[in-house]
């Protein structure tokens, strides 16, 4: 009789296990629109622009923080870039601020800029990327700079309902201090969703070149971009996951961390700027190519231009568009 | 003719008083570790687990428990098994089992952006190498079982230690 009830408990469990659709998308052709104002070659010309600007800049001190394989501390730089990355985002037209959060030897330089919203000004969708890179960073983090910077151009030409915030947040590789500190100091308040991107243009199309992650199967060909979320954010990964799967835009998985993300096996997936904001309840959606699980250059002099995949990280681009006027709501 | 019917009536009476004798019930208490790795669901943990099972003529044994798991968020199971144990004291086991896991893990999204089901089924094998008892109860240790589930999933499992008590 026990045993019998057993298997009713385990024959009405599978009778409910089925799978959860991804939510149907509105105003899908904007969407569409603004990710196909993305200009490929625009984004890898940034890459190669602000490469050279860091191979050429002097390191940061590296007091109290002795060096590492996956961490050569004596080769981090973000000065000039700071000022690049100000300069990129006022010759758009943009208000941009450095907000200077922190005390020396470490203070960390933030540079924002916003797109107002037209209906909804005061919700924030936060577009984040991390400015510092060892060595030249091209894939680490040069690429994702790029890509903020060319969907901020795009982004100059459309309407949209959510106010978009720009962010090149300082100092991720001593350990997200420049995201930290904004979220700290209460410049977060007011975001509704992010978008973090942490490398994104690195891709493989040989067999085993995307490893498991922290013992989560993956593709083993690293031809994808990862979209991560936690339960805050699975509507909008279901969304952007199906967006792409019909619009053929670029190659994404799809991943859920359990629960807000936090936990110890998916911790992880938390390694960028939106980790803190898993912790704070705040919807961060996290793009990568996967890091050291797949780009073998990662936090190596070899990071460089040459070494990524330039449609695929104008594709990775125009995704995260795409994610953009989703989430931030484009008007028709 | 009644003779033969007669004989097998006694013989008949005589093999169930017996086997009366050796069904046995038993409850456990079980510390596990979990890990099921599929191409749309990981869950893993340690946790702890109860149980029943009965044990048939000395040799033949089932048994059913519900397991929690923590590390990737909060795993559960469910599992049934059944199989042969030696008699006497060292009593190892082998035994087939089906589970039920459901709960927190790491979701693959399908293609279309559909989640996984939060719930995966599995079959597979079990060995209790150190398995001891007597006519209280029994304790073992080092238990490892192996199977395969849904979304192409592998999942392997580890009962650190088992003890059970017969009533």
């Amino acid at each position: 009789m026990k045993i019998k009830s057993l298997y009713f408990l385990i024959g009405l469990g599978l009778l409910f296990s089925c799978t959860k659709e991804a939510p149907i998308i509105e105003n899908k052709e904007s969407i569409l629109s603004f990710s196909g104002s993305i200009e490929k070659s625009g984004v890898y010309q940034w890459v190669e622009q602000l490469y050279d600007i860091h191979i050429n800049d002097t390191p940061l001190s590296n007091e109290g923080y002795p060096p590492g394989e996956l961490f050569p501390s004596g080769h981090l730089t973000r000065s000039a870039v700071v000022g690049a990355v100000a300069g990129a985002l006022s010759d758009m037209g943009y208000k941009a601020d450095t907000i200077q959060l922190g005390n020396e030897p470490h203070i960390a330089y933030n540079v924002v800029a916003e797109q107002k919203g037209a209906l909804f000004p005061e919700e924030v969708v936060l577009v984040a990327c991390h400015l510092d890179a060892f060595y030249g960073g091209a894939d680490d983090n040069t690429s994702a700079v790029a890509a903020m910077l060319e969907i901020a151009r795009a982004a100059r030409s459309f309407s949209f309902a959510r106010t978009i915030r720009f962010a090149a947040f300082d100092l991720e590789e001593l350990g997200s201090v420049g995201s930290t500190r904004y979220i700290e100091a209460g410049y977060a308040s007011d975001v509704s969703c992010a978008i973090v991107m942490d490398l994104i243009g690195y891709s493989s199309a040989e067999p085993d070149s995307q490893k498991d992650i922290f013992g989560v199967t993956t593709p083993d060909t690293g031809d994808f971009i990862f979209v991560v979320g936690n339960r805050n954010s699975s509507d909008a990964i279901q969304s952007i996951i199906s967006l792409d799967h019909t619009a053929s835009i670029s190659k994404s998985v799809g991943v859920i961390a359990p629960g807000d993300g936090t936990y110890f096996m998916s911790s992880v997936f938390m390694r960028s700027d939106h980790g803190l904001m898993w912790y704070k309840g705040i919807p961060a959606i996290f793009f990568t190519d996967g890091a050291n699980y797949r780009n073998p250059n990662y936090h190596k002099i070899s990071d460089k231009p040459e070494t990524l995949n330039k449609d695929f990280l104008g594709n990775n681009t125009k995704l995260v568009a795409a994610a953009v006027a989703l989430l931030a709501e484009i008007q028709p | 003719m009644k003779r033969i019917v007669l004989i097998s009536v006694l013989f008949y009476i005589t093999s169930a008083a017996h086997s009366q004798k050796t069904v046995a019930w038993n409850s456990y208490l079980q510390q596990n570790g979990l890990y099921y790795s599929s191409l749309n669901m990981t869950m893993a943990g340690a946790g702890i687990g109860a149980g029943l099972g009965i044990t048939f003529h000395e040799n033949l044994l089932a048994q059913a428990d519900l397991n929690i798991y923590w590390i990737n968020g909060n795993a559960f199971s469910a599992q049934f098994s059944a199989g042969y144990k030696k008699k006497g004291t060292w009593s190892p086991a082998l035994l087939v089992n089906t589970s039920v896991l459901w709960g927190s893990g790491t979701e693959i999204l399908l293609d279309d952006g559909s989640r996984p089901a939060d719930i995966v089924n599995s079959v597979g094998l079990e060995i209790a190498p150190l398995r001891f008892e007597n006519e209280k109860g029994y304790v073992s240790a080092l238990e490892l079982g192996y199977g395969i589930g849904r979304y192409q999933g592998k999942y392997i499992e580890i009962t650190i230690l088992k003890t059970g008590i017969k009533f």
